[in-house]
């Protein structure tokens, strides 16, 4: 296949599954008219590509900046010195003793591997990259497809609602930031946190000879609530908190904190009131909705960002680019 | 149909009037038609006419969220289009569409968290008005707000001398930064709030220029005997204090002379301080009579000084008037009434202390004499 099938079809298969605003963003960066539905991306796309203004490397690239950023589960974890020292220093030498060294600093994978499969490992930026990639059939209401009329069977009413099946590509990763002493682990927004420790334990195994993630120490979310509401009560950080629950560490029960508005729930003189009479010594944050302030170009979106104190997790719901969601847990990460 | 009312029981003529006065206040207002429409009494067609003209106005915002018509979960900022995207839920919206919850918004100035007061008195005094007035902070606030009496005790002669100015800026620093340490162990948000009158103005004033690692949050001066040409630009450019509201009584007839007496003093209370500060007057008051009657404190508390310190953008019910010019008066004239002022007080204590040893002769030789 030479490049310029392949090209078109990572546009097909992963390319056009990702958020418009982004891919305007990489047809304006190569001055390519960009439009306004996916056809119409497709098309532009498609001539730049035979047209040679935009080359398969260019957007490897760009899928590796935005493919599953955003939509996901984000643990932190604090990296012990003698590690950060071994990623800073011996990473390479370790992937290439390892079972994976194909991979080091590998071009992004196309693949849609059945099982979650490691398709990267590099050093890039002071950050080590870990990337599993798994190939998923997910299934949208698609009500136009729907048996009508209801079936009536043994006295029984019937009715069949269609879904209709298609194929979408998980991206799970690890990044190590060894500057910063910290490591991150993303695993996609569609799965179940209920499923999360075995998923880390079993990327954790596999990626065991390079770094191991298993000495490190997972963030606690729940300390940070209370730190980072403490600093948005103050208005030192560009987040709103829209739905705080604190609960007491006896175990007796909770407090809710909600802004029925699209600010702050601190907005109100009342509540901010209440909230400051909270000692946070004696309460844990089980849970949290914060709003990041992002700033692109001259607009600024609300970007919804859930704490969860079960499994100390970070949720994010919305697609973004890489820099983006590293904005967001550079953030966290100075109060876990 | 009842003509609305507002929680104090004011009547209003129309639901425009009620609407306009709960838009009077500060702070956020946040409604839906049919909560407008019960507590205003008017149907709810016309409430939703009434809310959508104060959008077209600009006085209100429209701030539509969405919610998961099956299990409620908030849907903003999740940029869900097909289905919840909580995962106990999963409902496709096609089956269940999400439910718009339609409020009517003004954001309005944002609230700010007190930690706690300092609170310093002056030097011919031993404070008793900070006992009140820490009693009326206590009153105030729904919560607790730690209010620090910080006292050095009256200090008539010792004022005179530099080192002794000094040394009592240095203890404030001290205390300042103690009390610092103890209130973020507790927990206590941010930075705390000093109220400071007279002399203690001075004290603070200069405690904040001499050490950089001390910071405050919002300072009201009442009767200040800080010069008026001094750098409070440079203090809030280096964050450490927020805001400055320099309450000027009109009637003071010792700040004018303090530069006289008191060694880099100067009459910043009654003549005001350029900007970064806000000056505002009160007419006729004397040096102390901020706190005399208690009323009157209490008055002043509530309708001047809190309405500064509630909010992130600080209200003034006072006009803010303009600071005036100040000429430092002359080096020689300074020291003459300065040496006045010392030989007055050294005269008024060798009296003191010459009938104080009278006094003692005389019992003794009454002792002597019952002997």
């Amino acid at each position: 296949m030479n490049d310029i099938r392949k090209a078109q079809r990572l546009v097909d298969e992963i390319i056009l599954s990702q958020k418009n605003m982004y891919i305007k963003e990489l047809l304006r960066n190569h001055n390519i008219p960009a439009g306004a539905t996916k056809s119409q991306f497709k098309e532009h796309l498609d001539t730049a590509i035979s047209e040679g203004t935009i080359t398969l490397d260019d957007l490897k690239k760009w899928v590796e900046e935005t493919e599953g950023w955003g939509d996901e589960h984000i643990y932190l974890y604090r990296v012990p010195k003698r590690i950060c020292a071994e990623v800073s220093t011996s990473a390479e030498a370790r992937v290439m003793r390892g079972n994976f060294g194909h991979l080091w600093n590998a071009a992004p994978s196309i693949a849609f591997p059945s099982k979650r499969k490691l398709t990267g490992v590099g050093l890039a930026d002071d950050e080590l990259r870990f990337v599993w990639h798994q190939g998923a059939i997910l299934e949208e209401r698609a009500p136009e497809k729907d048996i009508e009329p209801r079936e009536e069977y043994d006295g029984e009413t019937y009715s069949y609602k269609a879904y209709r099946h298609f194929g979408l590509r998980n991206v799970t990763r690890i990044v190590v930031r060894p500057a910063q002493k910290l490591a991150a682990v993303f695993l996609p927004g569609s799965s179940e946190p209920a499923g999360h420790g075995v998923e880390r334990a079993s990327i954790a195994a596999e990626i065991a000879e390079v770094f191991r993630l298993n000495d490190c120490t997972l963030c606690s979310v729940e300390d940070a609530i209370p730190r980072i509401e403490k600093e948005v009560i103050q208005a030192k950080v560009p987040l709103q908190t829209r739905h705080t629950r604190l609960s007491d560490k006896g175990g007796a029960g909770y407090i809710e904190f909600v802004s029925t508005t699209k600010a702050s729930y601190t907005q109100s003189t009342n509540l901010l009131e209440v909230r400051s009479a909270v000692r946070d010594s004696a309460f844990t944050g089980t849970g949290a909705n914060f709003y990041f302030k992002l700033k692109t170009g001259e607009k600024t979106r609300d970007i919804r960002v859930n704490l969860y104190a079960d499994f100390q997790r970070i949720r994010l719901f919305v697609k973004l680019s890489r820099d983006e969601v590293w904005q967001i847990l550079d953030l966290i990460a100075r109060f876990v | 149909m009842s003509a609305p009312q507002s929680a104090t029981g004011e009547r209003f003529n129309s639901a425009g009037e009620y609407l306009r006065q709960r838009l009077a206040h500060v702070g956020l207002y946040s409604t839906t038609a049919e909560e407008f429409a019960s507590t205003a009494g008017i149907p709810l067609v016309n409430a939703r006419v009434l809310l959508d003209k104060f959008v077209n106005e600009h006085e209100l915002e429209r701030d539509e969220q969405q919610v998961c018509g099956a299990c409620k979960f908030d849907l903003s900022g999740t940029g869900a289009t097909t289905k919840c995207p909580n995962p106990d839920c999963g409902v496709a919206f096609h089956d269940r569409t999400p439910l718009t919850i339609l409020r009517y918004t003004r954001l309005g100035n944002r609230p700010r968290l007190i930690p706690w007061f300092l609170v310093v008195h002056g030097m011919n005094t031993r404070g008793e008005w900070q006992e009140s007035l820490a009693w009326q902070i206590g009153r105030t606030y729904g919560r607790m707000v730690p209010v620090s009496i910080y006292k050095y005790g009256k200090i008539r002669p010792g004022i005179l001398f530099v080192t002794r100015q000094r040394q009592l800026m240095r203890q404030l620093t001290k205390k300042m930064k103690t009390l610092s340490q103890q209130s973020e162990s507790a927990g206590l948000y941010g930075r705390p709030d000093v109220i400071a009158h007279s002399f203690g103005t001075w004290l603070v004033a200069n405690a904040l220029l001499n050490d950089k690692s001390l910071i405050i949050g919002r300072l009201i001066l009442l009767g200040a005997v800080v010069q008026p040409d001094f750098p409070w630009q440079d203090l809030v450019r280096r964050g450490q204090v927020e805001y400055i509201l320099n309450h000027e009584a009109t009637g003071d007839r010792w700040v004018p002379l303090a530069c006289y007496a008191i060694p880099t003093s100067g009459p910043g209370g009654t003549r005001g301080f350029p900007l970064p500060v806000s000056n505002i007057q009160t007419p006729g008051l004397g040096h102390s009579d901020y706190f005399n009657p208690e009323s009157r404190m209490i008055d002043l508390f509530t309708n001047v000084w809190r309405p500064f310190l509630s909010w992130t953008e600080p209200q003034f019910s006072l006009e803010l008037v303009s600071s005036q010019e100040w000429k430092r008066p002359w080096w020689i004239t300074r020291k003459v009434t300065w040496l006045l002022a010392f030989v007055i007080i050294v005269f008024v204590m060798m009296l003191s202390l010459t009938v104080l040893g009278l006094g003692f002769f005389e019992l003794w030789r009454l002792i002597e004499q019952m002997a």
